[in-house]
């Protein structure tokens, strides 16, 4: 870049513009200026303001609700049978061809085909729908490989292969397990939630919620796991257990983090709440929530019409139909873990630190008091 | 005046090419980012279903705003049976008719530029959409991002530099 590009760049880059301010005469006198770099610069530089208006669609997603809803796969087929229908009825009723045709048939039949489906290895973390309604989320750069939709539900177990990381949610079947295996490992599960991961030999898992069995192929070892155990596995010896031990209690506090009001009302209002567009910044945190459905203000006067809330707030509506939030404070006697917004609508009080201590069996500088 | 007689690969091309800028489009009448990818949805099932009769009279992206637009004033139009707003559904349907369906307002345009920015580095990236999209000044990015006023700069600059070199004869 030379000297000049800089300084161009310079202008361009600290808002100024020349409709409203003329160049600097060091960039207009300099024999070496260009005038079309200097406009290209600019003409990037305020087409990049539309995008405060621009947003990105879910395109794999938007392609297989409109592939599922025009039934294009079918159509595929159709096609094809379509084709077989125009060839000539000579050609058709010719020996040579009802030799073909019965070799095809034949081949149709008996030709070994792939019967499972194995997910392209994604950039992004994306969800995939299994055919018993249960869904996995990948991380990026993990693939699972299952039977095809009938076959996978045939099976006397529900079968997935994992290579990489996964969440599964889990529908539960008593009648069919949900078994995801790995190249040493597996887990077995009627209906639940949980985490997996294989790294070479290496394999991880967390129980999120109900019950599951991790278990060694090699040697059969096995371990039931609750929500919040893990497991480690190097990909020998013995499976490392985690069991999960209750986190301690939030610290006392007078306020109500702004984190933790949000998180009470994106529980509550979540269809309003845009995600990953909180930021905070100079000690202020600018949520957007869409307005379409709700007022976000009629929301915060629900919560402050509880004596345990009290609310300040001061907003102001965003170019977008969105409100932004520039200040929000709220004081409490304590905050419960869990507290929902559901559990204010439904009157129940925030508790204190104390009473929480209580429930736990938790005392300060000694932990939780087992009976 | 022909048939186009679509298949399914240059479907899905339409698909790619024009469904992000459907959304847009919808979304800058309706301001209601769900509802605008319902209608795009829409849009695209219908032109499947009239793949095999379809006629492009001026271009297919032409036909596909048109085809949008005509789906949103349908999807206000079955509204108003169900609902007593009709105050509402006037204003809603006055701001449609009023849009100029061959012309994108720029969408496109600013799709390309969403598509540069999207291969610009991490960093980069992220420093000029908190400028562009945003709207926070330099200052604000290098408190949020604890980082340097100056860094931020420089990363603007080079967002711009590697933008030109991107967008080359595509604005």
């Amino acid at each position: 870049m030379s000297r000049l590009e800089d300084k161009i760049l310079d202008f361009i880059v600290s808002g100024r513009s020349v409709r409203s301010e003329p160049l600097e005469k060091d960039i207009l006198n300099d024999p070496a200026f260009d005038q079309d770099l200097f406009n290209d610069y600019q003409k990037i530089w305020d087409l990049a303001d539309g995008l405060k208006e621009h947003k990105q669609a879910n395109l794999d997603e938007a392609w297989q609700a409109i592939a599922e809803e025009a039934g294009i796969a079918e159509e595929e087929e159709e096609d094809e049978e379509g084709e077989a229908k125009r060839v000539p009825l000579w050609r058709r009723l010719s020996i040579a061809a009802s030799f073909l045709v019965l070799v095809g048939a034949a081949l149709y039949f008996f030709w070994p085909r792939d019967p499972y489906i194995i997910t392209p290895m994604a950039d992004v973390s994306s969800e995939i729908n299994l055919p018993d309604g249960s869904v996995a989320t990948l991380e990026a750069g993990s693939s699972i490989r299952y039977l095809k939709d009938a076959r996978f539900l045939e099976d006397t177990a529900r079968l997935v292969y994992l290579t990489g990381e996964a969440i599964f949610n889990v529908e539960y079947d008593p009648d069919k397990p949900f078994r995801v295996e790995t190249e040493l490992t597996s887990i077995d599960v009627l209906g639940t939630r949980f985490r997996y991961k294989v790294e070479g030999r290496y394999s991880e898992a967390e129980n999120m919620n109900g019950q599951v069995e991790f278990g060694v192929k090699a040697d059969g070892q096995k371990q039931v796991m609750n929500p919040g155990d893990v497991v480690k596995y190097p990909g020998e010896g013995k499976i490392e257990f985690i069991e999960w031990t209750p986190p301690p209690p939030p610290p006392p506090t007078n306020n109500i983090r702004v984190d933790d009001l949000m998180h009470i009302l994106s529980e509550r209002f979540q269809e309003y709440f845009i995600p990953a567009t909180s930021l905070t910044r100079r000690n202020q945190t600018v949520l957007r929530v869409n307005l379409n459905l709700k007022d976000l203000e009629s929301i915060l006067q629900d919560l402050n019409a509880n004596e345990d809330v009290n609310v300040n707030y001061s907003l102001y509506r965003g170019r977008n139909g969105y409100f932004q939030v520039n200040s929000i404070e709220a004081k409490d006697i304590g905050l419960m873990p869990d507290y929902t917004y559901n559990d204010f609508l439904a009157g129940l009080k925030y508790k204190t630190q104390e009473e929480i201590n209580n429930e736990t069996g938790y005392v300060e500088g000694k932990g939780y008091i087992n009976e | 005046m022909t048939k186009v007689g679509l298949d399914t690969k240059s479907y899905r091309k339409l698909f790619d090419e024009y469904y992000n800028l459907i959304c847009n489009y919808l979304n800058s009448q309706t301001r209601d980012w769900e509802l605008s990818q319902e209608i795009a949805q829409k849009t695209f099932v219908k032109l499947w279903e009239k793949r095999e009769d379809i006629s492009f009279t001026t271009s297919a992206k032409s036909y596909l705003f048109q085809s949008a637009r005509n789906t949103l004033i349908d999807h206000f139009r079955a509204r108003k049976n169900f609902t007593t707003h009709s105050e509402a559904y006037t204003e809603q349907m006055e701001q449609v008719t009023e849009i100029s369906v061959a012309d994108d307002g720029g969408m496109a345009v600013t799709e390309r530029i969403s598509w540069a920015v999207d291969q610009l580095k991490p960093k980069t990236r992220e420093i000029f959409l908190l400028n562009k999209q945003e709207g926070l000044t330099y200052e604000e990015i290098a408190d949020y991002m604890k980082i340097s006023k100056r860094t931020v700069e420089y990363n603007m600059k080079n967002a711009l530099i590697r933008l030109r070199e991107l967008l080359k004869d595509k604005i």
